[in-house]
């Protein structure tokens, strides 16, 4: 398993999203990533099949920012408040 | 659906088309990022729906017509009332949820009489992959319970199949007239078969 580092994950994003990891730190929000959701989708599974780490939607709805990331990926939780369909009944 | 298809007919295989399309896009980035063993089914469903894209398009140049671009496809609504599902289990969840609708509905199709037999054909051979997606995906979420939890891994099923239901019935509300030529075959409290 590779070891969860603000580095490893920034080169994983760097690679899939193809922006510069010198452009990337842990205050960086996924907002500025230039990714539609899809690909954001396709990012944070990718990440947590790459570090054997697990959260659910609920929990990256929590989150804004890389360094958040890669708590998460590292093993922080967060309070779920929902499940992963939390705003399907409010639409 | 006999001879010459409606406006409404056309309009529901353009449906089925860019749906089948959107499964295609989706399924090819699951595929882009799949570890293990789960490669090769995930790789095969992503060739099926792509296959079935191309079915459609076939269809309905057989039948005289030129596919029309549709600007959303029932994927949109559903992830947008859903949500993005966050890990490898969230996305088999609502892969599961959403294959049985899709076979929900092509059944209706088929019990429809008057379909006609070029439409019948093309959702037969489909049909064939779409039984084999759910029962795919439903060993795969069994195996994901050691990982995942067995509770966590039902509720995340049951909360997207509530949303499935919601979106449905938006959907069956904002298009209803479009498949009204179903007639009963159509009616929303036909839900998708949990023994599949």
């Amino acid at each position: 398993m590779t070891a969860v580092t603000f580095d490893a994950v920034a080169e994983r994003i760097s690679v899939m999203l193809s922006v510069p990891t010198d452009g990337l730190t842990p205050q960086t929000p996924f907002s500025s990533l230039g990714a539609d959701s899809f690909r954001l989708v396709e990012l944070v599974v990718d990440l947590q099949e790459e570090f054997d780490s697990m959260f659910t939607q609920a929990e990256l709805k929590q989150i804004s920012t890389i360094g958040e990331l890669v708590g998460l990926l590292g093993g922080e939780r967060r309070a779920e408040s929902a499940g992963p369909v939390s705003n399907a009944s409010a639409n | 659906m006999t001879d010459e298809l409606t406006e409404n007919d056309l309009w529901l295989l353009n449906y089925y088309r860019s749906s089948e399309i959107n499964g295609a896009l989706f399924f090819g980035r699951v595929a882009r990022i799949v570890r293990g063993p789960l490669q090769v089914d995930v790789t095969h469903h992503f060739a099926d729906e792509s296959n079935h894209a191309k079915y459609w398009t076939e269809c309905i140049d057989d039948l005289g017509h030129v596919p029309d671009r549709q600007r959303s496809a029932y994927q949109d609504q559903y992830l947008e009332a859903a949500g993005m599902p966050a890990n490898l289990m969230e996305v088999l969840a609502v892969t599961q949820v959403f294959e049985k609708r899709v076979i929900s509905q092509y059944h209706r199709h088929l019990r429809f009489p008057g379909t006609h037999p070029r439409v019948r054909a093309t959702i037969e051979t489909i049909m064939l992959d779409e039984r084999w997606h759910v029962k795919y995906v439903r060993d795969a979420l069994l195996e994901m319970a050691a990982r995942y939890g067995g509770e966590r891994v039902d509720k995340t099923v049951e909360d997207y199949a509530r949303a499935d239901r919601e979106v449905y019935a938006k959907t069956i509300s904002e298009y209803g007239e479009r498949i009204a030529f179903l007639g009963d075959a159509a009616g929303p409290d036909d839900e998708p078969d949990d023994e599949l």
